[in-house]
Order: structure tokens, then C-alpha cells, then sequence
């Protein structure tokens, strides 16, 4: 009896194992089926991405974009008056001015007398500022203005070449190509 | 239960007892019996030890199989993820692709297996399918007595489709690599080439070669600035009919080249004509040219920086200069003394030699070395040229006078350019690369002090402002530089009528960011310019057009006008006194 229960135990101990085995080896099979489809499709979707970045690269040169900026929209360069720096951005005006009565404590009122001198005493330090914040500078040699002078009459062909620069005569400008300078 | 003891049986008088298995085995002989001992002792032992590994291996499979299926890692094969290209591709600074790899087919044949009948008609059958190839080179490669022959690399998806309609089985197509780049013209150059099996051969494909392998390469030039350097350079060469030029652009505080154009150029896509010799000729760093009056720069911040001279002294640029049977003059010069800064607002040749020749050639000698002037530039790129100079230890006045004006020295215009830079930066000297980042944690090498360079800067900008009223001067960008026109050389000799015009400019000059290059090679002499043909009438309006564009891409904000020191005043003073124009 005991032998017959020692040798049916071990039986199902071959059989458990044949079945696992059986089921391991399917599943094993299936998954593996399954990671190289993956690999093959990340692999074919690599290659898909690397053949459109190049044609990306192609479609957005310089060149080709500047020929459609000119023929579907109204685009143009952009000019250096354009751009600003943060500073020229003037300050936001207060929110409440105008809108709410504004009720002056003594303290207010101390500080604004304070404030009041200090402005006084950098009130021409800030007209010399908001003069170098208009457009047109003044001339400040005397020299120059001198020199100025002397020249009495202009030619007809500097009133010529004179004609059509602008304050941004830093730079050659390629819209006047007649007036041009001499070197 | 399963080691329960027996129950001991009764039995009763006369009752058959049966004999068990012990009862036998009572009845043996103690031989017999120590022997069956010995053999079932064995037995057990055996059968425990595989009771035991099965046992194991039953529960570990187990284990695998129902337990940890959800938890179960596999252990990858060799499995490619990454695309299998040989070669990575290089990038702009802004990651825009410039070359890079694409997949094709090449399509070959086994010719032992083509019938000597069929070969006929397959080559025809083929030539009319592959356009590149003609009916003769493939009956060549048919007839020859080889397993594997290479009919056409790279064929299109297209021609591959008509193939495989033929239906011949002896031909095969084999995966392959084709180098493509997007940009076509744009940076041919640079980047050089690559041959049949995607080795690199020329530019940077062949200095990086093992980077390219391993990574993506990324560069320091701006696909946006390139373009706009080569399309105006391109219009400014046509409208001078000028025989070519090139452009650079570079980071004054970094050595960053932002671009770097040399025209004529080529189609790298396209298949090289025998005729394109001089297309792949990159000038910027492969030519070593005399770029005239644009070395007066280095003679004067020589002057400055050594203590010869001072921004308030005055030389004569009336009379002539006589050196031995050679006699110097200025061309169109001003006949009278002219200030330091004068000097180079009117290129006078004169002024220059004489602060030569008051420095002498040592001085000259030693300065001129600091800027790297005699040797190769340690870039990267394969195609860099030696420059030209004085090798003798003692230099001739003459020799010292004729560079002073920047004849008897050739340089290449990447030498030129990273020099002015270091002019304009504070003196610091950064060796240029074509690499994003490339000079970081490198060292620099002070050339000049701080104050020559700002001496030098406020004279190149009087060079190119010195006429505009100031009332004029407005938001804009301070721009500076200086130009040069030299005689072009053929067979030995500088030929009267030809010349090589140059503008070198940085901006904005308040505290400079970048440094613009432009040359133009034969310019010729128009209407338009009054029959002139030096470079202030063609290199310097290029060189604006250019900063003029690639300004506000760069960020680079108009700004007040620029004030200027008291002998810069007074020199543009003078000088508008003397020319009484513009005003």
C-alpha cells in the first residue's frame, strides 16, 4: 500500500511537470513571437521616423521656406527698427488710477514730500536721460556744429546722395541701391 | 496513516500461516542474505537521490510555469532596436539635419548563374530600367567568371519595383546606405564627401569619421545664417561679376564659426564633373591670400599695443616713402599729416609704414606671431593651408613696409578673421571650430591688452562711420571694420586691373558678438561704382547687406549711438575738415 501511494505520488510528480513543461514551452514560444513582432514593428517605425526627419530637414530649408514665405503670405524680413529690448517697453499704468480715492495718511503725505525733493535733485539728470531716450541725439561738439556751418552750400549730387537715409544709415541699406556712398 | 503499524494477527491452532516475504528471506544463507543488503541498499540510495532532483525540478518548473507567469523576465536575444545605419548624422547648432543616412538597395548579380544566351537580352532588359547604367558595362559584369558582381549601388525604389517585375532569381538586392544631404549646396564645403562604402573623403565627414560611427555631430554653423550669407554672397558675385568670394561668420567670444561660404560651390547629392575642380576648392580655410590694407589693423594695434604709438600722434602722409629702388605712396592720399585713427579711416599706406618702421621688424615680427600668422590653423578640418611669410630672421625695411599694408604676407581668411576678433574682444585669441561648444574649457590666449582692443575698436568704427552727421546717428548697430583691395597674382607676378577686395567688420561695436568676413575675388569695375573696383565699392556693401540680415536673427537689439573718446572726435574732426563731404 505504502508502495502504491509512494509510486502514485511520484506519477503525479511526472505528469505535473510534463504539463508544466508543455504549457512553459508554448507560452515561452508565444511571447517570443510577440517580442520580435514588437522589435520589428519599433525597428520599422525607427527607420519610418529617420526617413522623414531627412525629408523634414529637406522640406524646411532656407531656401524653400523663403520662396513660400514670398508667393502665400505677405511676410518680410524682419527690420532692426523692430526690435526692442525690455527696457524700452514702457511701465503698465497703476490699475486704480482714476478709479478709486485714494485717502492720504500723514505718513503718505511725509513720504511723498520726501520723494518730492529727490526728484527735484535728479530732475536734470533725468531730462539729460529722456533726451538720450528720444530718437534724433544733438549734436554736443561745438566743433562739429562749427564745421557744420562752414559747409554753406551743398552740391546737387550730395542733396542726391543725402536723399532717402534715415536715421538707420548705420547699416547700408539695400532698398536705395542709387545713393549709394562712396567707400 | 501511510506508517501505520500492521496489525499483529491472531492465529489460530491448525491455521495455514502464509509465508511472507520475510519468512524467505529468513531462509537464505547469511552470504545471500548480506549480498540482497548490500543490492537494496543500493537501490534506495538511487532511487532517493532521483526522487530528490525530480522532485526539484518538478516544483522549480512549477514555480516558472503557473506561479510567476506575470512576474517572468525574459532575457532578451540579440535584438537590433536602434536603426542600422553605419554612419549618424551631423546637425546644425539648432539640431536641423545637414547630412545623414538613408536605406537603399544594391542591386548585384551572381553571372555564373546567367545562361551565355541570356546575357543579351538581360542587359538589355536592364539599361533600360537603370537609366545610370548602360547596356555595355552590364554585359561587362555578366561575362565576367565571378559569384557576386555589383550591377548599381543606391537604386530608388522605383527602379528596384521594375526589377523585381523582370523576375531574373540571379539578381539580388542587398541592403545599403546612401549619404544624403538636405541642404544640397548649402554647406558643401564643410562638409565635405563621402565614397561608395560611406567612408568620409573630405571636410568634416573625414575629420570626424570615428565620431560619426558612434554619435550624432553637432556643429556650430546656423543653417539660418549660412543661407543668408551664401544668397546674398551669390547676388553680390553676379552683380559685380566678380569671379567668386566667400563669406565667414564667427562668435568673437567663443570661436564659434557661424558660417562659412565659398563660392563657386557644389551639390554634394550629385555625382562630381571633371569640371568641378575649382568648385571643391573650399577658400575659407584652403586659400592663403595678401589681403592688402585690412592688415593695417595689426600694424596699428602693433603700434599701440608695444607703446610705439599713441591714438594722438600724427605722421606725415605727405610725401613719399623711398626704400631702396622701390618708392611708396597712398593711392587718392589725403597729402598731409594724418592722426593714428586717420591712418585707418583713409587706408594710408604711408602712415602705416612709417609706424612700421618706427616699431621695427621685431616688434612687427613678434606681434604678427601671436595671431598664429605662421602657422596652420589647428582646426579640424582636413583641407587648412600653410601660410605664407617672411621666414628669414631678419626682415628687409621693405619687407616690414610691404606688410605693414598687407603685401608679402598670405593668410587664409579663417587665420584673418579669428585675428580681428581677438582684436575686438578684449585681445583674448580663440582658435575657431566648426563644433557647437567646441572651444569649451579651452584656454585662451591674451593678445593684446584690454585697451588696445578698445582703442581699436572705437577706430574701426570711425572707419566705417566717419561721414554720418552726427544728428543722424540714430538706433542702429554700431558696426566697425576695415577693408582691403590687393593686386591678384598670376604666374608670379600682381596683375594691374585684378583684385581680391576684402571687408572685415564686427558688431555691435559697444561690445562686439560677432565678426563678418566677405571677399570677392575680380570684382570688376561698374558704372554704378564709378569705375572703381576696390573694396569699399563692392566687399563693404556686401558685408553690411549681410549684418544688416543676419543682425535681427541673431538677437542683436539697434542701440544709442555710440560715443566716442575725445582723439577718435577729434581725428573725425579733421578728417571731414580736410574731405569737406557729407555735409
Amino acid at each position: 500500500m505504502k508502495k502504491i501511494i509512494i509510486n502514485a505520488f511520484f506519477l503525479f510528480i511526472a505528469l505535473l511537470s510534463g504539463v508544466s513543461l508543455f504549457v512553459l514551452k508554448y507560452q515561452v514560444k508565444a511571447e517570443e513571437r510577440h517580442l520580435h513582432q514588437i522589435h520589428r514593428e519599433i525597428l520599422q517605425n525607427k527607420r519610418e521616423i529617420h526617413m522623414l526627419e531627412a525629408e523634414w530637414a529637406y522640406f524646411n530649408s532656407p531656401a524653400r521656406l523663403k520662396e513660400l514665405v514670398k508667393t502665400q503670405t505677405n511676410w518680410a524680413m524682419i527690420e532692426p527698427e523692430q526690435l526692442v529690448t525690455l527696457t524700452d517697453i514702457p511701465m503698465r499704468p497703476r490699475e486704480d488710477e482714476g478709479l478709486v480715492e485714494v485717502i492720504e495718511t500723514e505718513d503718505d503725505k511725509l513720504n511723498k514730500e520726501k520723494e518730492q525733493k529727490k526728484s527735484k535733485s535728479t530732475q536734470k539728470e533725468f531730462l539729460s536721460v529722456s533726451k538720450k531716450m528720444s530718437v534724433k541725439a544733438k549734436p554736443n561738439l561745438d566743433s562739429l556744429a562749427q564745421s557744420a556751418k562752414s559747409v554753406s552750400q551743398k552740391s546737387d549730387e550730395t542733396k542726391s546722395r543725402l536723399k532717402g537715409h534715415s536715421q538707420a544709415d548705420y547699416v547700408w541699406s539695400n532698398k536705395d541701391k542709387k545713393g549709394r556712398k562712396d567707400p | 496513516m501511510f506508517f501505520k503499524r500492521k496489525k499483529e494477527v491472531f492465529y489460530y491452532v491448525g491455521m495455514e500461516v502464509p509465508q511472507t516475504s520475510m519468512d524467505r528471506y529468513k531462509c537464505l544463507d547469511a552470504t545471500t542474505r548480506g549480498v540482497l543488503e548490500k543490492a537494496r541498499g543500493r537501490i534506495t540510495f538511487v532511487m532517493v537521490v532521483f526522487a530528490v532532483c525530480f522532485l526539484i525540478i518538478t516544483a522549480r518548473l512549477f514555480q516558472l510555469s503557473v506561479m510567476n507567469y506575470h512576474a517572468r523576465q525574459f532575457i532578451p536575444s540579440v535584438l537590433k532596436t536602434d536603426v542600422d545605419f553605419t554612419r549618424y548624422n551631423i546637425l546644425d547648432r539648432n539640431g536641423m539635419i545637414l547630412a545623414t543616412s538613408v536605406p537603399t538597395k544594391d542591386l548585384s548579380v551572381n553571372p555564373k548563374k546567367v545562361k551565355s544566351s541570356e546575357r543579351l537580352n538581360v542587359a538589355r532588359e536592364l539599361a533600360k530600367v537603370l537609366p545610370d547604367v548602360t547596356e555595355k558595362e552590364i554585359l561587362e559584369k555578366l561575362n565576367e567568371n565571378t559569384n557576386f558582381r555589383y550591377i548599381k549601388r543606391n537604386i530608388t525604389p522605383t527602379e528596384q519595383n521594375a526589377i523585381n517585375w523582370l523576375g531574373y532569381y540571379f539578381l539580388q538586392e542587398t541592403d545599403g546606405e546612401k549619404r544624403v544631404y538636405p541642404q544640397g549646396n548649402l554647406f558643401s564645403h564643410l562638409l565635405g564627401r563621402v565614397d561608395i562604402d560611406n567612408h568620409g573623403t573630405a571636410g568634416l565627414e573625414k575629420a570626424y569619421e570615428k565620431t560619426l560611427l558612434q554619435q550624432n555631430l553637432t556643429l556650430s554653423l546656423d543653417l539660418s545664417v549660412q543661407e543668408i550669407v551664401r544668397k546674398t554672397l551669390s547676388e553680390e558675385v553676379k552683380h559685380f561679376k566678380a569671379d567668386g568670394g566667400l563669406g565667414i561668420v564667427m562668435d568673437v567670444n567663443t570661436g564659434e564659426i557661424l558660417a562659412s561660404v565659398s563660392l563657386p560651390d557644389y551639390n554634394p547629392n550629385l555625382p562630381l564633373d571633371s569640371k568641378d575642380k575649382d568648385k571643391l576648392f573650399n577658400k575659407a580655410t584652403l586659400g592663403a591670400y595678401e589681403f592688402g590694407s585690412v592688415f593695417k589693423l595689426f600694424n596699428t594695434a602693433m603700434g599701440l599695443d608695444m607703446g610705439v604709438i599713441k591714438p594722438t600722434d600724427s605722421y606725415d602722409a605727405s610725401q613719399a616713402i623711398q626704400i631702396g629702388r622701390k618708392k611708396l605712396t597712398d593711392w587718392r592720399g589725403q597729402n598731409r599729416p594724418l592722426l593714428v585713427p586717420e591712418i585707418l579711416i583713409h587706408s594710408s599706406n604711408l602712415g602705416s609704414v612709417r609706424i612700421a618702421l618706427k616699431a621695427g621688424y621685431q616688434k612687427q615680427r613678434e606681434f604678427l606671431k601671436r595671431f598664429g600668422f605662421y602657422e596652420p590653423l589647428p582646426i579640424s578640418l582636413p583641407e587648412r593651408t600653410r601660410t605664407q611669410y617672411p621666414r628669414s630672421n631678419k626682415w628687409a625695411e621693405i619687407t616690414s613696409a610691404n606688410i605693414s599694408f598687407g603685401y608679402g604676407i598670405s593668410v587664409s581668411p579663417l587665420h584673418l578673421i579669428s585675428a580681428v576678433s581677438a582684436l575686438v574682444n578684449g585681445g583674448y585669441y580663440r582658435v575657431p571650430t566648426f563644433l557647437k561648444e567646441g572651444n569649451k574649457g579651452q584656454p585662451e590666449y591674451q593678445v593684446i591688452s584690454e585697451k588696445t582692443s578698445d582703442i581699436m575698436r572705437h577706430m574701426m568704427w570711425g572707419v566705417i562711420n566717419w561721414r554720418i552727421k552726427p544728428k543722424d546717428l540714430g538706433y542702429g548697430y554700431a558696426v566697425g571694420g576695415k577693408t582691403g583691395t590687393a593686386n591678384l597674382i598670376q604666374n608670379g607676378k600682381y596683375v594691374e586691373g585684378k583684385s581680391r577686395t576684402t571687408f572685415v567688420a564686427a558688431f555691435p561695436m559697444s561690445d562686439p558678438k560677432y565678426a563678418v568676413l566677405v571677399t570677392l575675388e575680380n570684382p570688376k569695375k561698374l558704372k554704378e561704382t564709378f569705375n572703381f573696383n576696390t573694396a569699399g565699392w563692392n566687399a563693404k556693401p556686401t558685408g553690411l547687406k549681410i549684418i544688416e540680415q543676419i543682425a535681427p536673427y541673431l538677437g542683436i537689439a539697434p542701440e544709442e549711438p555710440w560715443a566716442q573718446p575725445a582723439y577718435m572726435q577729434r581725428a573725425i574732426d579733421a578728417s571731414l575738415q580736410a574731405n569737406k563731404r557729407g555735409w
